[in-house]
């Protein structure tokens, strides 16, 4: 896998209350993926952006809400997002605080 | 926290502070976690937020406000430390973060130290000014002024009379200054109305009397200066100022009941005026006296405030005209010498002990309130309005042990009584 293409399975880090207790307690980084992405393209893109070995991808498919406005109905979108649990002493530094 | 004191002159301290830098990191563990308790951030609920992660988010800010802060804790803290009184704005330099030790250095101005002299020695002027009857004829003349009236003449206009006239005036081109030409004006016929040697050509003209004459506007006149007019004049009435004569009558139009009565007053009137004079000039005397026994170098920054404060007083006060740049060199001599007699006075009611007891400070509140406003329309509400002017209050309090001060001044100097000419006033 390509640098370019790692950088586009991977949307965004999540930095939420959840996802820091989950860093900090069991080593495990979250984040938003494409929609399409597997775990293995995931756990490859992961290893390749920030040179950590990823032990385990669980992942979270959210559809998006339907929402109605009188006749017509619509759909919010949603997200893929995944937990990537690292091997022991790896740590990615973009998490880490000052 | 170890603190050296340098005194480069004597009224500047210079102050080198040195204490641990861990009280650093414990004042930014302090404001992070103020920020996490007090401000939402998405995906935390409030105060859940890591600080190391917050301190990511915030970047240098957090790191210059904690030392901003604990610069400004341990000047406070120095300062209390060494009995100083700043009288300017502190301004720190030379920081430093070496080894675990943080150094900084602060600068600022106050009041120079001197011992209070024995005042006995000190020998003030106190004027006396004798009433006499030409101060008093002085002040009739000037009634009479006041209650003067025009009369009509028919015989030539002559200095310092009231001429009603018409003019006309143009150039040779035949331009003709709209505020040069004119119908009907009543001008007193004196040198102080009229442009220099223009008044040779209206005295002596007679009602109904029609005069032509060229004449060049002297170069002093801003706007027609340099420049030859042709004027043509025509008098329509002469009339003379007209004093009324010195007698009862006169008196009772201004609510006396005789000539004697008026007089009386008016001598009253001006012994209470002439005394409050004398009291001014000495006080006067004794301030100029106190700053030539010490020669003190005075605070810029106070001088500096104290001349604000003067200018803002003179533009409310006075309609002044002149540019700021010359009022500002105007006022800044008195300035020097306000601070300087507020030092001086200050350390006099210190050494003292001169203070003030509620009673004496309601009472000036009150008075000055009075003053200020108007004594009839002192109630609860104006009284609340004003005090809660620190300015207007801090004024009033300093007014008040200022005056006490100076009475107790009165009493240790020797005063040697001159009379003084109450024409000079």
């Amino acid at each position: 896998m390509t640098l370019n293409k790692a950088r586009q399975i991977i949307v965004k880090p999540i930095v939420t209350e959840k996802s820091t207790l989950l860093r900090e307690q069991h080593n495990k980084y979250t984040f938003d993926v494409v929609p399409h992405a597997n775990k293995i393209e995931i756990a490859k893109a992961v290893e390749i952006l920030f040179t950590v070995k990823v032990e385990k991808v669980s992942m979270i498919n959210r559809k998006g809400k339907i929402k109605k406005l009188g006749r017509y109905q619509g759909r919010r979108p949603g997200f893929k997002r995944a937990i990537c649990t690292l091997a022991e002493g790896e740590k990615i530094e973009l998490f880490e605080g000052a | 926290m170890k603190v050296t004191v340098e005194k480069p002159s004597p009224v500047k301290r210079l102050l080198r502070i040195e204490e641990n830098s861990k009280i650093i990191d414990k004042e930014e563990k302090k404001l992070l976690s103020h920020i996490a308790s007090n401000r939402r951030f998405p995906g935390f609920r409030p105060g859940k937020i890591p600080l190391p992660l917050l301190k990511k988010m915030l970047g240098d800010e957090v790191s210059k406000s904690s030392l901003n802060s604990v610069i400004e804790k341990l000047s406070q803290q120095a300062i209390e430390q060494e009995k100083l009184n700043p009288v300017s704005e502190i301004e720190e330099k030379d920081i430093k973060i070496e080894d675990e030790a943080l150094s900084f250095t602060i600068s600022f101005e106050v009041i120079p130290e001197f011992e209070i002299k024995s005042l006995e020695d000190l020998e003030v002027e106190k004027p006396h000014y004798e009433i006499n009857d030409e101060v008093i004829e002085n002040k009739m003349k000037m009634f009479q002024e006041r209650a003067a009236y025009l009369e009509k003449v028919e015989r030539p206009c002559q200095k310092g009379d009231y001429l009603i006239f018409d003019m006309t005036c143009q150039d040779d081109q035949g331009n003709k200054p709209e505020e040069l030409n004119f119908q009907n004006r009543s001008v007193e016929i004196t040198e102080n109305n009229f442009w220099e040697n223009f008044i040779d050509h209206i005295i002596g003209i007679s009602p109904e009397e029609h005069r032509e004459f060229s004449f060049e506007i002297p170069p002093a006149d801003e706007k027609y200066g340099g420049k030859s007019y042709n004027f043509n004049i025509i008098a329509n009435q002469v009339k003379k100022k007209v004093l009324p004569e010195l007698n009862d009558d006169f008196a009772k139009d201004y609510g006396f009941e005789d000539l004697e009565k008026m007089k009386e007053y008016l001598t009253q009137n001006t012994e209470q005026e002439l005394n409050e004079k004398e009291q001014r000039d000495f006080e006067e005397n004794i301030l100029k006296a106190l700053e030539d026994q010490y020669p003190l170098e005075i605070p810029s920054t106070m001088v500096e405030k104290e001349l604000e404060q003067l200018m803002k007083a003179f533009k409310s006060h006075f309609n002044v005209n002149k540019d700021i740049k010359t009022l500002k060199t105007d006022l800044e001599e008195l300035a020097s010498r306000k601070v300087k007699q507020y030092i001086i006075l200050d350390k006099f009611a210190q050494h003292h002990k001169i203070e003030l007891s509620n009673e004496e400070i309601n009472k000036n509140l009150i008075d000055a309130i009075g003053q200020k406003v108007g004594y009839h329309k002192i109630d609860k509400p104006t009284i609340k309005k004003m005090t809660n002017d620190w300015e207007f209050v801090r004024d009033v309090f300093w007014d008040t042990k200022r005056r006490k001060t100076l009475e107790k001044i009165k009493q240790l100097i020797k005063v040697r009584e001159v009379n003084g000419n109450a024409q000079d006033r």
